[in-house]
């Protein structure tokens, strides 16, 4: 019988349900009871062909029952027929596939995650026997749960408990590169990827737009339902030591409501798992507030806590709690590459720099000054900063030791001027660099108008402080001059000239970031070292790279951490234990430690010196903003093979389809109902 | 009265030991019953006294009247009867057939014990006849001492035997008893309706008054079996297997219409006709006989 199959044959273990009446026939027959009777002729002359025929009905009985049973039996085991005649979900011809379940974090509002279980299950069940099915769960990871080539309905029996929801966020161009990978390698030429997701946009960010399905493979979305919940996160938090008083400081905390209603929430702060603050903050649908936690005590060599967002609806609770740690204030060493030195110390490069950093009364920052020809005797790693100031060119190999440093959460700020040499930044620099540099393109202005800085992105640590009012005026300082540069995507760059180009750019590369100040550190280009502007805003962008990368450190889940980055020297692996979370402790196989699956805070400990570091789930995936239907299928069109034909269903859709597909149950229970009634009715007239 | 019928129960009965200790209970228990029944007078009773004449029977003085007032008077009864009656007991091998805990027979036996003992207590003469397809035992009617004795003794020891046929010892009692008097026939009645009625016509012409008591037991009257039965017959070799439930209505219809026969035929030759259920107490025979018995003065 071509496909066909059932979906719980567990439940053909009722067909032993099929003897009892057999059973009871046997015991019960009936064996006519000899009675020596005197009024013998009062009863009828014919009796034994009565007789018979009642033995007839009996026997007709008993096999009504047997056979209602059975039905019964293969009825709750749910037949259908997998070929297209019966309108089988996966076609006639036998296939590969690949079931991709999300496991992101988001997954764990409502009960989505067990509808996406439900959804993959009945997929299995109704598959095609001679398919060959392979189901992967996927977040920022994909991890095949199982590989199936004849038993797919005893694979959908056991998935649930080999599908667990993780903390990580949302990749689905690598969830189908794994699931392509997979595909490949199986004979069959029919191959097909169906992804059970809630289908937040923020999954598609990394999808490269030019990226397609290898020939012949097409995608298929299954989006559970979804339904519109309140979200509150803990997106970021910034944690900064008082200038004059290193064991107090200030907490900022960014809070977003992802939803379309408003949140009333309670913003903890705790330090240590102690209590200390707490903030009640009203969020209007999509607001991102900015809660500031003052004058709290940062007490000890190494700080962590966590701030935590209660909302009472809040549906998902992964985003809710930020964790942070924080080392003991020490200065900032920054290394200074001046390419304009000048005896006339005014009209050094660096001269307002280095005045404003080495301030004796915040003494937080300690410069040091070299040149590029002196640079190849410095060890990078002993600095937390590297600052390039209107450096003329730099050599490769000066290049590959900064690539190494930044990856391994070195800060490097490179500022302009008129020594650039855009070629050779352009040719050395591309895997630093948040942008290109345009071929000659100073751009000058006259000195009487200047540009000012016209947008800053006041969410960035950079920026955030000048979002407070009393702060140092972004719009008084007047640039005459800078290099025009592209950025490689929008996003990096955090100001812009009033005339549109570029003033600051970032680029996070590894554990390290790169800030691109595209005008000069002295007066030359700006007038900015004579305003109040100058030091605040180079002081944060000193923090924001040295700080967040050395101070702060703070991963996310499903992302390496390099170990001897995180303990500040280099130490063998093997004497290193890293305490998780959970209390757990394990030994790390290598340098990079990946099995950063929960958040919370760790512990490395390493020849009795124990760090701390915080691993956060993925505030992307916080946005739970879906992609609709129509999306969905022109998305699955745009990804898949031309030659595949491609239909997005929702998971209720899905259910209602192999319900329909499995209307042969209904039939056999009427069938079976029938067969009963008709045994009641033939037994009503059956004598015993 | 319910303490006392209770011995008129067949199963109570049936425990007793002794049959002239059988037909005593019942019928003792029966008359004190009747001191609360309708039924009071119809027995023998005192009608008055009467000066002694030469020639009455001294037997008859009562000495206590005598001792009180010194003349000598004769005690009269206001009827001095010289019924015989005669009672019929099938005692056919279809009469052993009992569903409960007494079988036909030994429900005839202590009618016929019964009666007998309360028709000999009204001084009248009883006699017994034990038949199947022929005579097997007759003892005439009398009123003596030690008569009743041989009657019980007989009852105790009837076994049933035999197939029946009524019409044949009917006509033979009818052409035996010259004396007009009275036939109880107790029977199951298995046999053909109009040769029956036929041999009864024939003791109604002799002059007989006659009782029919249609002793069934309460499985024939309502044939209450179930599971597939192989029925065997009492009076032959015969088996017949069958399902009851299919068959009930017909045999009920087939009983009754056998019934209403007899009950029509006996109706017609002014007999009384009465179906008892062996299940049931032994008064209504009695009562029934009584009945008869003032009706005919």
């Amino acid at each position: 019988m071509p496909g066909f199959t059932l979906l719980n044959s567990l439940f053909l273990w009722g067909l032993t349900a099929a003897a009892v009446p057999v059973i009871i026939h046997l015991i019960k027959r009936n064996r006519a009871v000899k009675v020596n009777f005197a009024a013998i002729r009062f009863l009828q002359v014919e009796p034994d062909e009565r007789y018979k025929s009642q033995r007839v009905k009996q026997l007709i009985l008993l096999l009504m029952r047997v056979v209602a049973l059975i039905i019964l039996a293969f009825a709750f085991a749910r037949p259908f027929f997998a070929d297209k005649n019966t309108g089988a979900f996966w076609g006639e011809q036998s296939s590969a596939k690949v079931i991709l379940i999300d496991n992101s974090y988001s997954m764990q509002r409502s009960d989505n995650f067990q509808k996406a279980v439900a959804n993959a299950q009945d997929l299995l069940r109704t598959t095609n026997p001679r398919d060959r099915v392979a189901v992967m769960q996927f977040s920022g990871v994909s991890e095949v749960v199982g590989d199936v080539e004849t038993n797919a309905r005893g694979l959908a029996n056991t998935l649930g408990n080999r599908l667990q929801v993780s903390a990580r966020a949302t990749n689905f161009q690598q969830a189908m590169q794994s699931a392509e990978t997979v595909l490949l390698e199986s004979p069959n030429s029919e191959r097909m990827i169906y992804i059970i997701s809630d289908f937040q946009k923020s999954g598609w960010e990394s999808l490269n737009p030019y990226w397609r399905l290898t020939e012949g493979i097409g995608v298929n979305f299954i989006p559970v339902e979804n339904e519109n919940t309140i979200n509150v996160g803990v997106v970021d938090v910034l944690v900064t030591r008082d200038e004059r008083q290193s064991s107090r400081g200030t907490i900022l905390a960014r809070v977003q409501n992802f939803s379309e209603k408003k949140a009333k929430t309670a913003i903890h702060l705790f330090i240590k798992n102690k209590k200390m603050s707490l903030r009640n903050v009203n969020l209007e649908p999509g607001e991102e507030h900015t809660v500031k936690f003052s004058k709290v005590a940062l007490r000890g060599v190494q700080v962590s806590g966590y701030v935590s967002a209660v909302c009472e609806d809040d549906e998902l609770s992964p985003d809710n709690n930020f964790y942070f740690t924080l080392e003991n204030s020490q200065k900032v060493k920054i290394l200074a590459v001046n390419g304009e030195p000048n005896r006339d110390v005014v009209k050094d490069e660096l001269f307002y720099l280095e005045r404003a950093v080495n301030l004796p009364e915040i003494a937080k920052y300690s410069l040091e000054k070299t040149t590029p020809r002196k640079l190849k005797s410095y060890n990078f790693s002993d600095y937390r900063v590297i600052l390039l100031a209107n450096v003329k060119d730099i050599k490769r190999k000066t290049v590959e030791r900064l690539k190494f440093y930044v990856r391994n959460g070195g800060g490097l700020i490179l500022a302009l001027g008129d020594q650039v040499n855009v070629n050779i930044y352009n040719s050395l620099l591309e895997e630093l660099s948040p942008a290109v540099f345009n071929n000659r393109a100073f751009k000058k202005v006259q000195r009487e108008e200047g540009v000012i800085l016209a947008e800053m992105d006041y969410r960035h640590p950079v920026f955030r402080l000048f979002a407070e009012s009393g702060q140092s005026d972004p719009g008084s300082v007047r640039f005459y001059q800078y290099i025009h540069v592209t950025p490689s995507q929008p996003e990096v760059v955090l100001a812009s000239f009033d005339d549109g180009g570029a003033a600051i750019l970032e680029r996070k590369i590894g554990d390290g970031k790169v800030l691109l100040f595209t005008s000069s550190l002295d007066n030359e280009w700006n007038n900015m070292p004579v305003k109040s502007l100058y030091l605040p805003l180079f002081y944060q962008m000193i923090q924001y790279v040295a700080a967040e990368s050395k101070g702060q450190k703070s991963y996310l889940v499903g992302n390496p951490v390099s170990l001897p980055g995180i303990i500040g020297s280099q130490i063998p692996v093997e004497k290193m234990t890293i305490k998780l979370p959970s209390g757990d402790e394990v030994k790390p196989e290598s340098d990079f430690f990946e099995a950063l699956n929960e958040p919370g805070i760790y512990e490395l400990t390493a020849k009795n010196k124990s760090s701390y570091f915080a691993v956060n789930v993925d505030a992307k995936e916080s946005n739970l903003t879906a992609l609709s239907p129509n999306d969905l299928q022109a998305k699955a069109a745009e990804l898949s093979s031309p030659d595949v034909q491609v239909a997005s269903i929702n998971g209720s859709e899905l259910s209602g389809q192999i319900e329909n597909r499995q209307k042969l149950w209904r039939f056999a229970i009427l069938f079976a109902i029938l067969l009963l009634v008709g045994e009641t009715w033939l037994g009503n007239r059956t004598y015993r | 009265m319910a303490n006392t019928l209770r011995f008129l129960d067949p199963k109570i009965l049936s425990k007793i030991s002794g049959m002239d200790l059988r037909a005593r209970t019942v019928v003792e228990g029966f008359i004190y019953g009747l001191h609360h029944s309708p039924y009071r007078g119809f027995s023998v009773e005192f009608a008055e006294y009467r000066e002694y004449t030469a020639g009455d029977d001294i037997r008859h003085i009562d000495w206590k009247v005598f001792a009180r007032s010194d003349r000598y008077y004769i005690k009269e009864f206001e009827e001095e009867t010289n019924l015989s009656c005669h009672i019929l007991l099938d005692t056919s091998a279809s009469m052993g057939y009992k569903s409960n805990d007494i079988s036909k027979l030994e429900y005839g036996s202590y009618l016929a014990a019964s009666l007998g003992y309360l028709i000999f207590q009204q001084r009248d003469g009883v006699g017994l006849m034990t038949f199947d397809n022929e005579v097997r035992q007759f003892i005439p009617a009398r009123n003596r001492r030690g008569h009743m004795l041989s009657i019980f003794r007989s009852l105790e020891n009837i076994e049933p035997d035999s197939s029946t046929e009524l019409s044949l010892p009917l006509h033979q009692i009818a052409e035996t008893v010259n004396r007009k008097g009275l036939i109880i026939v107790i029977s199951d009645l298995l046999d053909d309706p109009e040769t029956v009625i036929r041999g009864l016509q024939h003791i109604r012409f002799r002059g007989h008054d006659l009782i029919v008591f249609h002793v069934l037991d309460s499985a024939e009257l309502t044939f209450p079996f179930k599971n597939a039965t192989k029925f065997v017959d009492m009076e032959g070799s015969s088996e017949m297997l069958t399902i009851p439930t299919m068959m009930r209505d017909k045999y009920m219809e087939r009983m009754n219409a056998h019934i209403e026969k007899f009950k029509i035929g006996c109706g017609q030759l002014q007999a009384d006709y009465h179906v008892l259920d062996t299940s049931k107490p032994l008064d209504f025979a009695l009562f029934s006989y009584l009945t008869h018995r003032s009706r005919k003065g």
